[in-house]
């Protein structure tokens, strides 16, 4: 019932979108209560599956459509206050890139986050108002994966009424309100120009734009009411700042949304602020707004020259290192507590440690500007001494240190950190550390099972290594088309426990291979390894693992997931990494040349 | 669209006679009451939602079970003449390749497919019928969406946990995982939330005035933008409506009339703001996926502390609608403790006992849905069944005890719709269509307009069964398409 068309032998990432898995064996999984997408499974027979495809579903849980077809019973919902559903993952060749159908993702308007917010404020009236803001703000919605997606930022009453608070405490904070209210209108008096000039000029700041006339109109009245309990113009103006960090305008972006329906260029005001947002969580500076006022930013060269200048500003590297722990939710550390029956002698307290790794890892590739797959087999490791003792490193020293991983073939690169390795709970389930890989490395996906599936487990004697079980999986004819995909491609890390500890044996003695194959997909041949170091080596040097980091790094910007109608502009930028570095600035570079960034589809409704 | 209704005046505006009993201050004493003054019984729609699923099979043993040690539904055998069991609601129209963890508790109580792991397919039904009940808004100040639990498992889908939903399939309110932070909500507290300026204080009643004043200019921004000057689409006006919405109430508790006691029902006692139990809350509740220990004591001692201000804010009419949620979609915590119901042993929990060898996640007693044998005892499952439904009938309870008795003589349980659903009707991950066929459903009396008393086999669509329920109220519009059968089964 789920069984899709395969692609061809060369996905474009555009098809990431619009395939997944397609199996041709009869599935009956043996994926207990494994989560994170479906449990293996598939219909009919033939000769093994294929993985296809890649969904915006797996990370974020953010993709803006449905599956197989338009919301069944979901889009009956399709209403004027509830947007229709997005295709986004049909597979096949219809959904390669086609001109002609190439139409924007949904517009929604979207709550700064918290940090936006923050950088918003701080930006604007130049002052830091952390951590009040911090203290002040609720948590966002905690759901796995990227936290600034537009569907997911809504609006409880504890905001609401942090705002108003927030905005009182700022506005107390100002220092000499007479002064601040100086650095935007040079005049003092009750006037009704006076007013104006404060208003335009404040507003142009912390508004993102130029200010309309009704909302002009509403802060003028805002005069009025304070002029008639004798409010003073300062006093009056620090009122209208409290309304401006309120209003919509400052707690969302918004962007011109409605039209007769076509796809048009988002202004250069709105771009600047797409740009600003997806590269500094913060709203643009004096230099992009000049770039958007002057047309600049009507021209590639004009967007390239303004993110190759922002890249090098500190904020890029505070949001790009935000998206890579976002990306493999490394907020999971957090929390994560293994049992001490299971793991006695385990200190929990490492799995900080951990999370400083993967982060420092993205630090070296970031700082050494290398392509951002090398994260994979990265051959050297930032650690603290007691995660250097946990791994077994030689030579531990005090402190967080960088070893040199070059003679170490059972450590270097992203998927050898206890941070990776957590996944697949205490049991280190290959099934769960392969749903991940699908996901998240591969941007693909695993569908459920038929109707008609069998899901029980192999029978399996007592103390045979997990190893065995997995492979007991793959080979069976049942569950072997979908298992293939998912727990080849992690055997490799099948020697590291669920605090990421190697050991060539597992606890019953028996000997644990470590190789395997990753089956790429539309690629007929998989692609063998032998151990980590040669998976490690693969994932750094594949399309596949970079086109999908190119996905996630577009979801993050856009604040979404891409539809399948934004196929044609993925694979746009798509192209022009493939002739770069594919640095991470590269490919938020290429992004933001592309109708991602540039244009919407306008609404009649 | 809009919402119509087809409801009688009185259930807002008419009536007499209300009880003023000695309060400390507190904000719910500042909200307009029009509960007190009706002669009718308000509009209520509650959503009580548990996770994990309630098999078809054991469903089909209805209250006299399988054996004698374990009736599942036994705790609602008080309630079962103020409720009907609803068996076959099929949700298979909500399958969205995901597991019901996902797709079976996105479609509790919307009954549509979502479009991701954080949003539904469209609105619920408590919030259906708010929105066709009271056409021009909820009294002032009070909560649209009232909403609290006991829930663990959290981090990578808010449908899991989230009932109350907008039009859009985003959350009307985040619920409260303590007690006391639920109390706060309902009832106040909230710091510069509290009272307004003594009259004898000119400068601090200005302040106030000034305050309003800024509220005003921003409500007007969010008019301008909901509007069609505003340039936005229609999902993006009904985001911002969802923003002014909560300005509203946020300025009704500002700025309410007087300071003073005003008529509050009969039934609400002196809300007293309870303290935590030791359970986790927020990102500790849920250490990666990897489940929680914890004990009988607390798991019920937590809940049962929710369900207190949960039905304390609705005897005091501070929310007419919401949900609530006893463990979550997929909940995985791994449970120690002695059950007894009506002074037997229902079970000695130990998850960790009866899973040996394994640990983290798959200790949890999650396992047994998944486990589940159709010709098997599965014992654990029942018992852990029989806790759930006993902790749902203890909150319909508080619904329906003496000091919830209305003016017509029955009680808030009877008056109102009270929907309990779940995310399956098998927990095995291996046949979605079998996940999502059969999905439990409870609903209550509706004031007279549905059946109570009898188990029915409906064999139908959540979706329809959500607009039959709708269009007993008489609100006009319906959830999804509109489209579907009218469930007749269920309708006195």
């Amino acid at each position: 019932m789920r069984n899709r068309p395969s692609l061809r032998s060369s996905a474009p990432l555009g098809q990431l979108l619009v395939a997944t898995m397609a199996f041709a064996a009869g599935c009956t999984g043996s994926v207990s209560s494994e989560e994170g997408g479906a449990a293996a499974g598939a219909a009919g027979s033939g000769t093994g599956g294929q993985v296809s495809a890649g969904a915006g579903v797996g990370n974020a849980g953010v993709s803006a459509g449905g599956t197989s077809s338009p919301a069944g019973g979901g889009a009956a919902g399709s209403t004027a206050a509830n947007p229709p559903a997005v295709p986004r993952a049909h597979p096949g060749e219809e959904f390669a890139c086609d001109p002609g159908s190439a139409t924007p993702g949904p517009s929604l308007v979207r709550r700064l986050t918290a940090t936006e917010y923050i950088n918003s404020v701080e930006h604007a009236l130049s002052i830091k108002i952390q951590p009040l803001a911090t203290t002040e703000l609720p948590a966002e919605v905690a759901s796995s994966g990227f936290d600034n997606d537009a569907n997911a930022l809504v609006v409880s009453y504890e905001r609401v009424a942090a705002y108003e608070r927030l905005a009182t405490l700022i506005a107390g904070q100002l220092g000499d309100p007479a002064a601040f209210v100086a650095r935007f209108s040079d005049c003092s008096t009750m006037t009704e120009a006076c007013q104006t000039k404060l208003i335009d000029s404040l507003g142009r700041k912390l508004l993102r734009g130029a200010v309309q006339p009704a909302e002009r109109t509403a802060f003028l009245a805002l005069y009025q009411a304070a002029q008639a309990e004798a409010a003073s113009y300062v006093e009056a103006s620090t009122l209208v700042l409290r309304a401006m960090l309120q209003s919509p305008r400052f707690i969302y972006r918004i962007e011109k949304e409605r039209g007769d329906g076509s796809v048009q260029a988002v202004s250069a005001t709105e771009l600047a602020s797409r740009i600003s947002y997806a590269l500094w969580q913060a709203p643009p500076d004096d230099a992009l707004v000049a770039a958007a006022d002057t047309g600049k930013l009507e021209q590639e060269t004009g967007v390239a020259a303004e993110v190759q200048r922002m890249l090098q500003d500190p904020r890029a590297y505070v949001t790009a290192s935000t998206f890579f722990s976002d990306w493999l939710d490394l907020r999971r550390l957090d929390t994560l507590q293994r049992s001490a029956d299971a793991f006695p002698g385990f200190d929990n307290a490492l799995h900080a440690d951990m999370k400083q790794e993967t982060t420092a890892l993205f630090e070296a590739v970031w700082k050494s500007k290398a392509r951002l797959t090398s994260l994979y087999d990265l051959e050297s490791t930032t650690v603290s001494q007691a995660l250097a003792k946990h791994y077994g490193l030689p030579s531990p020293r005090e402190g967080v240190a960088t070893y040199d991983l070059t003679a170490v073939p059972t450590r270097g690169g992203l998927l050898t950190h206890g941070s990776i390795l957590a996944i697949g709970g205490e049991q280190a389930s290959s099934v769960m550390r392969g749903l991940f890989f699908i996901e998240n490395v591969l941007c693909s996906e695993i569908v459920a099972p038929p109707a008609s599936a069998d899901t029980t487990p192999p029978p399996l004697g007592a103390g045979v290594s997990r190893r065995t079980v997995s492979a007991a999986r793959v080979a069976n004819p049942a569950c072997g088309g979908c298992h293939s995909q998912m727990e080849q491609p992690v055997w490799g890390l099948i020697r590291y426990s669920a605090t990421g500890v190697y050991s060539e044996k597992d606890e019953f003695g028996n000997e644990l291979p470590a190789d395997g194959e990753i089956r790429f997909p539309g690629q007929q041949a998989p692609a063998p390894y032998a151990d980590v170091a040669e998976l490690s080596r693969v994932l750094a040097q594949s399309e596949r693992a970079r086109d999908c980091l190119t996905l996630k790094i577009a979801q993050y910007a856009l604040g979404r997931s891409p539809a399948g109608s934004e196929s044609c502009a993925l694979d746009a930028a798509r192209q022009v990494i493939a002739s770069s570095p594919g640095t991470y600035g590269d490919m938020i570079g290429a992004l933001s040349q592309t109708d991602l960034f540039r244009r919407l589809k306008t609404q009649t409704n | 669209m809009k919402y119509t209704r087809i409801l009688d005046r009185r259930t807002l505006l008419k009536g007499a006679g209300s009880v003023v009993i000695g309060l400390p201050f507190l904000e719910e004493m500042r909200i307009q009451s029009v509960y007190a003054q009706a002669a009718a019984p308000p509009v209520r729609g509650l959503n009580l939602f548990f996770g994990l699923g309630y098999p078809m099979p054991i469903q089909s043993e209805g209250f006299e079970g399988k054996n004698s040690w374990i009736k599942t539904l036994e705790p609602f055998e008080p309630l079962k003449s103020k409720l009907a069991i609803l068996r076959g609601v099929n949700q298979t129209l909500a399958d969205h390749a995901d597991n019901s963890h996902y797709d079976g508790a996105a479609a509790a109580f919307t009954g549509t497919k979502m479009p991701n792991k954080n949003t539904t397919g469209g609105i619920s039904v408590d919030q259906a019928l708010r929105r066709g009940g009271y056409p021009q808004g909820l009294p002032a100040g009070m909560i649209p969406a009232i909403s609290g639990g006991t829930f663990f498992r959290r981090s990578d889908s808010t449908n899991r946990y989230i009932h109350s939903r907008n039009q859009d399939g985003s959350p009307v309110e985040v619920p409260k995982d303590t007690p006391a932070a639920f109390f706060t909500r309902v009832f106040g507290e909230a710091p510069g939330m509290t009272g307004m300026p003594a009259a004898s204080d000119p400068a601090a009643a200005r302040q106030q005035r000034l305050r309003k004043s800024v509220l005003d200019t921003v409500t007007a921004q969010y008019k301008h933008f909901m509007s069609d000057a505003g340039n936005l689409g229609a999902p993006s006006r009904a985001r911002l409506a969802d923003h002014l919405d909560r300005i509203r109430e946020l300025e009704a508790r500002i700025f309410a009339a007087d300071g003073g006691p005003t008529p509050k029902p009969a039934a609400c006692p002196t809300p007293v703001k309870p303290v935590d139990p030791s359970v986790p809350s927020g990102t500790a509740a849920d250490p990666g996926g990897q489940g929680i220990n914890i004990t009988l004591t607390d798991l019920v001692g937590h809940w049962q502390k929710i369900a207190d201000v949960f039905a304390l804010a609705v005897k005091c009419d501070r929310a007419r609608f919401g949900s609530a949620v006893f463990q979550g979609a997929g909940e995985r915590i791994r449970l120690k403790g002695n059950y007894q119901y009506d002074g037997r042993l229902i079970y000695d929990f130990d998850d960790a006992r009866d899973r040996p060898g394994t640990s983290g996640a798959t200790a949890c007693s999650h396992e047994y849905w998944h486990s589940f044998a159709d010709a098997g005892e599965n014992r654990q499952l029942r018992a852990h069944l029989h806790l759930m439904m006993n902790q749902i009938a203890h909150l319909m309870k508080l619904l329906d005890a003496p000091d919830a008795v209305e003016e017509n003589g029955k009680t808030i349980l009877e008056n109102s719709m009270v929907i309990v659903s779940t995310e399956s009707g098998d927990g095995r991950h291996n046949d979605s269509t079998r996940e999502l066929t059969g999905v439990l459903h409870m609903i209550s009396g509706g004031n007279g307009r549905f059946k109570t008393g009898q188990i029915i086999d409906v064999n139908n669509h959540g979706i329809h069964l959500y607009n039959t329920m709708l269009a007993a109220f008489g609100v006009g519009r319906t959830m999804g398409d509109g489209g579907g059968a009218t469930i007749d089964q269920i309708l006195l």
